[in-house]
């Protein structure tokens, strides 16, 4: 294992989170709050740690996939705790492991909080527990692989391991290319949504906060109510932009590249948009055979809104969904499963996995059938390797593990099996409100520290998608 | 420059390695989808899963914005197929490997008709190579520059030499000839000599100069047992040997080839008529000691097989004075292989990438001072260059002594229009000289990037 690099490489990404808390601390300064100043400081000082640490490039460029994957886990884990520090230092969340669970609930894009009134908070506190859903939706160190020239040509590993999705393919050559060209088309699209905001009325500080917890998938909102106080307008902006960043990117970057047929086509965003189609379809027929209707604009908007916000990973609320019928809200916790395309920056066992599953399935099907039949699985056009399908069958299995586990850990604390479930399946796949205790009118102060500890690891390993996680836990990453 | 490499095999994969560590952004297509996953995981490269002649992946890897496109798959049919879709498809330019002897005296037509910028032949450069070594059997390595008339020679310091234990000045002061010692290797470490460097024996030196003052030069070394080559033997009636065995015959050396494939020997003794060919496997030692193996003057492993050329050289070494060349086809180990006892090590991996290398260079620089020709000698660890100096260039006019220079870095040759130089420092570069530069750094486009 190369730990100086290792080193090398947190190092720089302690100066990234250093430069980033300048802008709640801007922010703080034109709101004239003295709870700016712990911004200040711990970026500060992260940054020159950072920057000594950073002094001497290690010799050493030999970096592999298990140096990218325990690079990845280390860095998202101390990114959270640093990030979760001036919380605690201006006593917005004067409990550490309260302010480690929002920073990681940020950082991995949930958008659980544990907070009971949101507009208590200071404004510099808001913007940073939001701009840590941006940072966390695209990945800091894919931000690091953009601006910095880091030594060896392996770092498509710290990619592969930070990037969500079963293959993750460049696109362009160059790592570094591919990393820049990525935050470009993130960077552009929340400016997008920013003026969208903006049009609509809103002021600079709240679409601010909309447009970095949307562009993340993230769902922290700055008010109690989450976004059901928001016009009709901002709300459809906000629909709207939920699903556009729960897409593939690569199909933007077609897009860029004028390559319209084929972005077009991309067999994912049609599955992708496909499913939320008809679970939006469903929950509108649902509601209207149980008579819970206020105005057929009015519902289409909620549901529509709703499934959004489940399906992309994001969790923004306009009203309650728990008041809804139980096929409703069972089509809601299934979507939270399926979640996002790959290659976005939202949650869940992702849209290309489902699809993977489904294929393999009905190849099985038919083998059952045709014992002798050879069939091959493809998707978006071309032929999907062996390894990929186990790969994506492993990933399910030790999901299906790590759900468990998490949901007995979590059941000491007494709550309903709802509850339990919900929390685990919010947290493993990024979403943020669940349902019953943890539904979106309440949140996850009541769970005990041990189960927030729980969650924490079940948040980090959605974002990561378990294996770097895990692997950083094994004892035989460290054997020599 | 945008570059699309298609065939990820052993020659593709080093060819996109050295073309990452010039800056460029490569492509790379192969049907393997295994191929492509290593490749995308240890070289900052984009991968493409598919028939590389095929019009709808050359359009994924994106052949309308490519500026080059280097075909190096093991089908010559299949490579210059490639370059003729993508001159269709694309506006780029096409490198085909083409190493079939039968094609090896059409190349200038097909290069014409198909509008390829470059038709690789790396086994015929290794086969004039081969010959090089056979023509001076002193030298570990022999690269040409200036159209042939200048050299660089790497030899290794015998004992008792009348080089050991003085330095670089006096040697080249008391040495009438014109020659320059422009690399050291000592102890695995390689380094370009200051003037008061102290030789010793056993140090490789590279020695650039004429191919006569060299010669003299080499030749008052003398390197114990090693005179005019006559005859020599082959190892495998490979393409590679034909090239040879061609090669030699032209230079009057008596050529006897072993291969234990009755056909390929058949073949063999078809196009080149002139060379003994003898059907057995050199891999028993009784053969190849029947057949005068102790009275060979040079020794030459050919075969497609990296494991045998080496066995059969150590053999050789031990049983014969002969100079031994061992042909390397695949260069994974080179860094071992070349501690071995088996004399000149001919790597054809690295002679196809000096030569892509050295033609990308020069296209991407088409103005001011061109890579005329590249190599990479001391086990690649040193680049010697040849440039063309063109109009406004900052070197020219001024002695070199006033030049600031980078460090580890030699002028080590100037060509003014056919008469040769060994610099000093009140040498002057003009304008159309060619220069021969030899430097441990790398990446060097232009004659301007000597300054510092």
């Amino acid at each position: 294992m190369n730990y100086p690099l290792i080193v090398y490489i947190l190092g720089r990404v302690l100066q990234v989170e250093g430069t980033f808390m300048l802008l709640p601390f801007l922010v703080g300064l034109c709101y004239k709050e003295s709870e700016a100043f712990s911004f200040l400081a711990v970026g500060l000082v992260e940054f020159l740690i950072g920057f000594f640490v950073c002094k001497k490039k290690p010799e050493s460029a030999g970096f592999y996939a298990k140096e990218g994957f325990v690079t990845v886990s280390l860095c998202w884990i101390i990114l959270s705790i640093i990030g979760s520090l001036p919380f605690v230092i201006n006593c917005d969340i004067s409990d550490f492991l309260n302010a480690v669970f929002e920073t990681v609930s940020g950082f991995s894009t949930t958008g659980a909080s544990i907070l009971e009134d949101v507009e208590a908070m200071s404004h510099c506190s808001l913007l940073w527990r939001s701009f840590t859903h941006w940072i966390g939706g695209m990945g800091v160190l894919v931000f690091v692989l953009s601006i910095l020239p880091l030594a060896g040509a392996q770092n498509i590993y710290l990619m592969k391991a930070e990037s969500p999705g079963p293959s993750v393919g460049k696109l362009v050559p160059k790592v570094k290319s591919t990393a820049s060209n990525l935050y470009k088309i993130y960077c552009v699209m929340t400016l997008l949504q920013l003026l969208f905001l903006l049009f609509g009325g809103l002021d600079l500080f709240s679409a601010l906060n909309i447009s970095f917890s949307t562009a993340g998938t993230g769902g922290f909102g700055i008010l109690n109510s989450s976004c059901g106080e928001y016009s009709s307008y901002i709300q459809i902006v906000i629909t709207l932009f939920m699903i556009l960043f729960g897409i593939n990117f690569s199909v933007y970057y077609l897009m860029l590249t004028k390559k319209w047929r084929q972005a077009l086509n991309c067999e994912e965003m049609h599955w992708y948009l496909g499913i939320m189609l008809t679970a939006a379809v469903l929950i509108m027929a649902n509601l209207l055979c149980t008579g819970q209707f206020s105005g057929i604009l009015e519902t289409l908007k909620n549901v529509a809104f709703t499934v959004a916000a489940i399906m992309t990973s994001t969790g923004f609320a306009t009203i309650d969904f728990e008041t809804w019928p139980m096929f409703s809200q069972t089509i809601l916790v299934m979507l939270m499963f399926v979640g996002a395309c790959a290659g976005s920056t939202g949650g869940g066992l992702k849209v290309s996995r489902i699809v993977l599953y489904l294929k393999s399935v009905k190849k099985m099907i038919g083998q059952y059938l045709h014992p002798r039949s050879i069939k091959i699985v493809k998707f978006e056009g071309k032929q999907v390797e062996h390894d990929v399908i186990r790969g994506v069958n492993m990933f399910l299995i030790t999901y299906a593990f790590i759900f468990a586990a998490s949901m007995l850990l979590i059941s000491l604390d007494g709550f309903s099996f709802t509850t339990n479930f919900t929390a685990v399946a919010t947290t493993l796949n990024n979403i943020g409100p669940g349902l019953d205790a943890v539904g979106p009118t309440h949140n996850f102060s009541g769970f005990s520290g041990f189960s927030k500890i729980v969650l924490i690891f079940d948040m980090l390993a959605g974002r990561l998608e378990i294996f770097p996680i895990l692997l950083l836990f094994a004892p035989s990453t460290y054997k020599k | 420059m945008k570059i699309i490499i298609v065939g990820c095999g052993k020659v593709g994969y080093a060819v996109a390695k050295a073309l990452v560590a010039e800056k460029h952004d490569v492509v790379v297509i192969d049907d393997g989808a295994a191929k492509i996953e290593n490749v995308t995981n240890t070289v900052d490269v984009m991968g493409v899963v598919g028939n590389g002649a095929s019009y709808k992946v050359q359009l994924e890897a994106g052949v309308q914005n490519a500026d080059l496109l280097i075909a190096l798959t093991s089908s010559d049919e299949l490579n210059l197929f490639c370059c003729m879709i993508a001159r269709k498809t694309g506006h780029c330019q096409t490198i085909a490997r083409v190493t079939n002897p039968i094609f090896a005296e059409e190349l200038d037509y097909i290069k014409k008709e198909l509008g390829l910028a470059l038709v690789l032949n790396p086994e015929n450069a290794t086969a004039r190579g081969i010959t090089r070594l056979c023509k001076m059997p002193s030298a570990i390595e022999i690269d040409t520059f200036a159209k042939g008339n200048v050299e660089i020679l790497k030899v290794e310091i015998p004992e008792d030499c009348f080089l050991c234990h003085k330095t670089i000045s006096e040697v080249m002061s008391n040495f009438n000839e014109k020659v320059l010692i422009c690399a050291v290797e000592r102890d695995g470490e390689v380094s370009i000599p200051p003037g008061d460097f102290l030789l010793l024996s056993g140090d490789k030196i590279a020695i650039a100069g004429q191919p006569k003052s060299s010669a003299i030069f080499v030749k008052k070394m003398g390197i114990p047992g090693l005179g005019k080559v006559r005859s020599a033997i082959l190892i495998g009636a490979s393409s590679i040997s034909e090239y040879v065995a061609k090669e030699m015959i032209k230079h009057n050396i008596h050529v006897k080839v072993f291969d234990a494939d009755k056909v390929r020997c058949e073949h063999f003794s078809v196009e080149v008529p002139d060379a003994v060919v003898i059907n057995a496997d050199a891999s028993k030692p009784d053969v190849l000691l029947e057949e005068g193996l102790e009275r060979a003057d040079a020794f030459a492993t050919l075969t497609s097989s990296d494991e045998l050329n080496i066995l059969l050289g150590l053999y050789a070494r031990n049983n014969s004075k002969c100079k031994v060349v061992t042909l390397i086809n695949h260069s994974n180990y080179i860094d071992v292989i070349k501690n071995l006892n088996i004399g000149s090590i001919m790597s054809l991996q690295n002679i196809s990438t000096e030569s892509i290398v050295r033609y990308v260079r020069a296209i991407n620089n088409s103005q001011g001072s061109n890579v005329e020709t590249l190599y990479r000698i001391m086990d690649n660890r040193v680049d010697a260059l040849e440039f063309i100096i063109g109009e406004n260039c900052s070197v020219v006019g001024k002695p070199l002594k006033e030049l600031n220079l980078k460090r580890n870095l030699l002028v080590s040759c100037i060509n003014h229009l056919g008469k040769i130089e060994i610099p000093n420092g009140d040498s002057i570069i003009q304008e159309g000289d060619t220069v021969i530069v030899v430097t441990t750094q790398e990446g060097f486009n232009d004659i301007s990037d000597i300054i510092k």
